[in-house]
């Protein structure tokens, strides 16, 4: 169990102060503010960022206050720390890379090679299936996904293309 | 009398067509499956499906996506019970009495009952929004902007305060959702807001790109090794109550019912806070708390019959005022915006075979719902046993080409990718999504209506607080609000103690 530092326990409060200063700032250096009977599109931008600002600014301070009374506990307590423990790099990767080549071949390939390709990746994940599944699996989704979305929805995107020397 | 009996066979016009049987009874198993996998939500499956919605009918499209919805409640209690794991949050509660009665194998029980009080609850429900749902629009009618800009304000902080992450926290979450559904094109001015520059951004970034990632990608990801325990058959047979857990569920039903009605249709609250709080209650009226928590069998219908009455009860503000509840209410709210249907009081005038044909649809819907789950549980129980690794890339391919079909962009799937690391970084980090999303929805309603009553009133600051209405609703985000801080510094103080 590691120590609550400086930053653990303010970073969400500083955050939200600066993303409302980023706010506050944008909207009132490239926004025309209008008149308070005639709102222009920089008006609401403002409050909402000073709100924002607002939030940060109290909610810092109340840590602060806090921390100085040792009101505050030596850790803060995340609620869904079972949650975290289930984060797994290698299947966020998998996922990323899935959607990435699926991205590169639906408009180069056309759809079915596009699912067929993301789904190989999607079901290798952990190695759990074997090769002939996977193949089953992304072929079975291939045609699945042509069917319902290219041809019942009519989708307009082409089914199987060849991108090189049309 | 007559109003609401035409009212019901216009509804039922819709609903009963081929189509509204067809979406309805796709959007109920949508929900179901949902319900069943332990990790992905409502949301997700919303937000995952949303893009199929663009290519039918907004009557029948909503239709489906309410389906998913109520249906995931009845999806989520089957793993409650069985594994002692919530499919779904509003199912956590079941838990506590459902698990015990399948230790004691008595889980055939625990899901016939779950399923009368489940029916039982959205049948009333229904019943209630059928009868106010016409007068709450005749209301709302003589609602002016201040009353709207108060309301939603409302809506944002009642979310804020029931969720259980820091104030500070839900409401830079609403505020950041507001500040990117303003990113695009100014209608008022044709101001580009926030776009950098680029020419993607002009469109604004699309609410179903942020909530796939966020709700789809990042739960996919999050729950990819989640373990599935080896769960028994369920036989027909053994779902056979005794007489004595039928005589005891009657008024538990009613109760959850009553309660789930009552703060489905509130801001904020919905359908997992009125589980708890039946809950609550049935323990408060029992005569025998020890039997709680050993698979009593009020503990277990109370909550669901208020699960599936909040669920029915929370469309009435969404439809009626325009104003939704809870996330996955904002996300069927855009639906109706992305379909060029003005959401409030004015759609049941101008669209009644829409509003009308969702609610009968839920006649429809529920019905189908208590066939999947009395005389088909066995199929649900067997899809418990299919691994993950066939499961989700099935998901995968929903949101692949869901998002890409929305502009037939690629930029959009990687918008998907950025906004589900966003998503897994946030639940990390203690940032709760529901107010993202809720901020998202609302945001530009909210700020029409805030220049709105600016312009009115000729630039009178005075005018949000001018009405009577308003003023009530502005004491309730101040009460809300004081009653937030006050029950966090207690958590804060119990945490030190212990």
């Amino acid at each position: 169990m590691e120590e609550a530092g400086f930053g653990s326990r303010y970073w969400p409060s500083v955050l939200i102060l600066g993303v409302g200063l980023a706010v506050v700032t944008y909207a009132y250096m490239t926004l025309r503010m209008g008149s308070i009977s005639r709102p222009g599109p920089g008006a609401f931008p403002l409050v909402l960022g000073l709100f924002m600002t607002a939030t940060g600014v109290v909610s810092t301070l109340t840590i602060a206050w806090k921390s100085r009374a040792g009101e505050l506990p030596a850790r803060v307590v995340q609620p869904d720390e079972e949650e975290q423990e289930r984060f797994d790099l290698k299947v966020a990767l998998f996922v990323i890379l899935a959607l990435g080549v699926f991205a590169l071949f639906v408009e180069n390939f056309g759809l079915a090679p596009a699912i067929f390709a993301q789904i190989f990746i999607t079901a290798s994940i952990g190695n759990k299936l074997s090769w002939t599944a996977r193949l089953l699996l992304a072929a079975g989704a291939a045609a699945a996904a042509t069917l319902m979305f290219a041809v019942l929805l009519s989708v307009p995107v082409p089914i199987v293309k060849w991108p090189f020397g049309r | 009398m007559n109003d609401i009996l035409s009212n019901v066979v216009l509804g039922l016009s819709v609903a009963l067509s081929w189509q509204g049987l067809l979406y309805c009874a796709f959007g109920v198993v949508m929900g179901m499956i949902v319900g069943v996998l332990p990790g992905l939500g409502a949301l997700a499956a919303i937000s995952i499906l949303f893009p199929v919605t663009y290519h039918i009918e907004p009557g029948f499209a909503l239709i489906m996506i309410a389906g998913i919805y109520y249906g995931t409640s009845y999806g989520g209690k089957i793993t409650a019970i069985l594994m002692n794991v919530p499919g779904e949050t509003d199912a956590a509660v079941i838990c506590l009495d459902g698990y015990p009665m399948a230790r004691q194998g008595r889980a055939g029980v625990a899901l016939l009952l779950t399923t009368l009080a489940a029916f039982g609850g959205a049948a009333i429900g229904i019943v209630i929004t059928i009868i106010f749902s016409p007068a709450i629009s005749k209301v709302a009618l003589a609602f002016g902007s201040p009353e709207y800009f108060a309301l939603m304000t409302l809506g944002l902080f009642a979310t804020t305060a029931m969720s259980d992450s820091a104030a500070s926290k839900s409401l830079g979450m609403a505020a950041f959702g507001i500040v990117l559904g303003l990113v695009g094109v100014d209608v008022d001015s044709g101001a580009d807001r926030f776009t950098f520059g680029l020419l993607t951004l002009k469109d604004g970034i699309s609410l179903v790109v942020v909530a796939m990632g966020v709700f789809g990608v990042a739960e996919l990801i999050m729950s990819y090794n989640s373990k599935m325990l080896p769960v028994n058959s369920v036989t027909m047979r053994s779902m056979l109550p005794t007489r004595d857990d039928l005589r005891r569920i009657v008024s538990p039903i009613l109760r959850g019912t009553g309660v789930g009605a009552f703060f489905g249709a509130l801001p904020g609250t919905g359908a997992t806070v009125s589980t708890f709080i039946a809950y609550g209650l049935e323990r408060g009226v029992a005569k025998d708390k020890s039997r709680f928590g050993k698979g009593a069998v009020e503990g277990l219908t109370a909550p669901e019959a208020a699960a599936n009455s909040a669920s029915i009860t929370s469309f009435i503000p969404t439809l009626m005022l325009g104003v939704p509840g809870s996330a996955s209410m904002a996300l069927i709210l855009s639906l109706l915006i992305v379909h060029g249907i003005a959401p409030g009081p004015r759609l049941i005038l101008d669209h009644p075979q829409v509003v009308w044909g969702l609610i009968m649809s839920f006649w429809v819907g529920n019905l189908i719902l208590v066939i999947l789950n009395i005389p088909l549980i066995g199929v649900w129980v067997r899809l418990l046993r299919i691994p993950t690794s066939y499961m989700y890339p099935m998901i995968m391919m929903f949101i692949s080409i869901g998002t890409y079909s929305i502009r037939l962009n690629v930029v959009d799937v990687g918008l998907v990718v950025l906004s589900g690391l966003f998503g897994i970084w946030a639940r990390r980090a203690g940032f709760p999504l529901g107010p993202l999303l809720l901020g998202y929805v609302l945001g530009p309603l909210l700020e029409e209506h805030f220049r709105r009553t600016l312009v009115l009133s000729g630039g009178d600051p005075a005018a949000f607080i001018s009405s009577k209405l308003a003023m009530v609703v502005y004491a309730i985000i101040l009460f809300l609000s004081v009653w937030k801080i006050m029950a966090r510094m207690r958590n804060r103080k119990l945490v030190a103690l212990s």
